[in-house]
């Protein structure tokens, strides 16, 4: 090749490279028609977008009953992106505003960033690093544009790394492990001080066993949001402080029982 | 020239071009009403509360010639609202937005005569693009309030023990502040006769100081204070000065002396559920009491001279952990109830405090009733002579074994 023509050639690369390399996923096979103005049914995406489709599938979405194509990217295939893109998207079904999820993304950095910020955002960006200052619900939860499973430790790790360096993703990671460890160990101690006195022969009160669940259920649940959400109110007063509360309150029920049956 | 020079160079323009084009479309839009915003630089330039930086390439340029390249969102002129919801299912637009109700927003009065048909002609749903447009970048807002920039304080002061964000929001400063500050003129300074209602800055750093705390009086309300005090009063001055930038002075000093009150009358309420406590103490009847659980870190004495702490002199901060639960019931009293009270009070919040009253009443009330159950269990146990002993339960576990070696 001549010089020039290679020259053209070598700009032409460096000019398309970037695009090539991180586009947003899934887009449908090029030179596909778009469908029309909608409103679009769900059965409408599968033909160009089998991929997403199929890890969708195997996901918690589809299994779930309301959380279809449409439910999240609605009807009209102009706005199907920036519409899933917005964590209200995802907020109405996940607990709503006054929720424990979004309530413990909204108190974290992230959270009040967005609120600051988000509505000057470009949201027809694709969720990829660089294109937004904070994530929103789907930016980590459907990183890369997955469809299918949406906690993966692995692929949160590999979010996070979009924006913040290595030592620090390290360093609140082994954190969170520690604290989902203590949890761990206080939540042994509610459930052997219950079967301790179940099998000292106590009858099983329900109530205990209602405190137990709560314990599981909610507290527990609430500090896996405060880690992954990086929410200090929900690690600690609706997180750890609160385990705390509910620990002491199931061995205080169990020694009132046992007092009582001694009397 | 040689055919393989002259496609060379062909591609080497058409190239040149394609970035031009794409250079020259990429001028992001102005996502905000221009009313009352003429001096774009204020904020642009600096970089305050969040507003994108002039490029460098821009150094030079004026307020004048911004507007000729960088357009505001809205399909024909400034300050066009856009549709900050699906339009899915909601074609009928006058239903909602003649009348206002549901809060949407009520059409201006140059909208008369107006139909359904029109208003999608100028008004563009949020995130969507328009056919034969350039594309529109504007979100869905994140919570249904406006969010310019102010909103920094809450990172921190929120949850549990200052629900701050919440009981502002909740006063009538707030509300009004949710409603209309969007539209507000945030590169004026936080001074008399700028804004209609304060913000958390306003009050709190008056006139830029940053000791944000320098006229604080109730001490976060986790104790009680003498609010006449010398020094106390110089502060309560000073807090009347700031409420006087919109309030009569008389007025403000009602409010500040119904802060008194309540200040008074939840202490009072906490006091006779620290007596109750103390009287159990002092009859050993907590069960477990201070020497049959872990001992606080504290202070190192407590290994062998373990003590029950009961309010805040006490050391009350700690006693949430491997307490029994009455004593944890206080603390959620001393912590929660009485602070949400206090904020509710302090910010003009009345619901909230009214609430956090009414269980810091239900909350004593139970306390009572805990008491007289461990009143009769220790006179049953003393009675019988024989005591269930609660440290098998409460020394021994994986995490208070696991805290009493870390700790």
């Amino acid at each position: 090749m001549r010089p020039p023509a290679l020259l053209a050639f070598l700009v032409l690369l460096a000019w398309a490279l970037p695009a090539v390399a991180a586009g947003p996923p899934d887009e449908g096979p090029p030179g596909a028609e778009l469908p029309g103005p909608g409103p679009l049914a769900d059965a409408a995406c599968i033909d160009c977008h089998a991929e997403a489709t199929a890890s969708w599938r195997n996901g918690p979405h589809g299994s779930a009953a309301e959380a279809g194509c449409t439910a999240c990217h609605g009807g009209r295939h102009g706005s199907a992106g920036p519409r899933a893109r917005h964590s209200e998207t995802c907020i109405d079904c996940h607990g709503g505003e006054g929720g424990a999820a979004a309530r413990s993304y909204l108190t974290s950095k992230h959270g009040v960033i967005a609120t600051l910020e988000a509505p000057g955002w470009d949201w027809s960006q694709p969720l990829i690093d660089a294109n937004y200052r904070t994530p929103s619900c789907a930016y980590c939860h459907l990183h890369d544009g997955a469809h299918g499973q949406m906690l993966s430790l692995d692929v949160l790790e590999t979010a996070c790394a979009d924006c913040h360096s290595p030592r620090f993703i390290e360093t609140l990671f082994a954190a969170g492990r520690r604290m989902l460890g203590i949890a761990d160990l206080k939540l042994a101690e509610a459930t052997a001080a219950v079967e301790a006195a179940g099998a000292a022969g106590a009858d099983p009160e329900p109530e205990i066993g209602r405190m137990l669940e709560t314990m599981r259920r909610q507290t527990l649940r609430n500090l896996r949001l405060g880690i992954g959400h990086q929410s200090p109110d929900y690690q600690w007063w609706y997180g750890h402080a609160a385990l705390d509360g509910d620990l002491l309150r199931i061995k205080s029920a169990l020694s009132r029982n046992a007092r009582k049956r001694a009397r | 020239m040689k055919l393989c020079y002259r496609l060379g160079a062909v591609l080497l323009l058409a190239l040149g071009a394609l970035f031009l084009v794409s250079i020259a479309s990429a001028q992001p839009p102005v996502p905000h009403s221009l009313e009352g915003r003429d001096d774009c630089l204020a904020c642009h330039q600096t970089g305050v509360v969040g507003a994108p930086r002039v490029a460098e390439d821009h150094t030079g340029r004026t307020n004048e010639s911004c507007d000729q390249c960088h357009a505001p969102i809205g399909v024909e002129s400034a300050g066009m609202p856009t549709i900050p919801h699906p339009v899915e299912g909601r074609e009928t637009c006058l239903i909602c937005h003649e009348a206002g109700v549901g809060g949407a927003s009520k059409i201006p009065d140059d909208h008369e005569g107006r139909t359904d048909e029109t208003c999608q002609r100028c008004h563009v749903e949020a995130g969507t693009t328009p056919v034969g447009e350039a594309p529109i970048s504007l979100a869905l807002p994140l919570i249904p309030h406006p969010t310019e920039g102010r909103e920094a304080c809450l990172t921190c002061h929120s949850g549990p023990p200052h629900p701050d964000d919440e009981t502002y929001f909740a006063s009538a400063h707030g509300q009004r502040y949710l409603a209309e500050g969007a539209e507000w003129d945030w590169s004026k300074p936080l001074v008399k006769g700028n804004y209609p209602v304060p913000t958390c800055a306003y009050c709190h750093m008056r006139n830029g100081r940053h000791q944000v705390a320098d006229k604080a009086i109730w001490k976060f309300g986790i104790r009680e204070v003498n609010p006449k005090t010398a020094e106390n009063q110089v502060k309560r001055q000073r807090w009347l000065a700031v409420c006087a930038d919109c309030h009569e002075t008389a007025q403000a000093r009602g409010w500040l002396e119904g802060l008194d009150r309540e200040r008074k009358q939840t202490w009072a309420q906490l006091y006779q559920a620290e007596d109750v406590l103390r009287a159990l103490r002092g009859d050993d009847l907590l069960h477990p009491q201070a020497g049959d659980r872990p001992p606080y870190p504290i202070d190192w004495w407590e290994e062998y001279l373990p003590l029950a702490r009961v309010g805040f002199y006490e050391g009350q901060a700690s006693a949430f952990y491997n307490v029994s639960r009455i004593e944890r019931d206080y603390f959620e009293m001393w912590y929660f109830d009485s602070l949400a009270a206090y904020k509710g009070a302090a910010h003009g919040a009345t619901e909230i405090t009214d609430q956090a009253h009414r269980r810091l009443g239900r909350n004593l009330e139970r306390l009572r009733r805990e008491a007289a159950v461990l009143r009769e269990l220790g006179r049953a146990e003393e009675e019988s002579g024989h005591r269930v002993d609660p440290r098998p339960l409460w020394l021994r576990g994986p995490y208070t074994e696991y805290n009493r070696e870390r700790n």
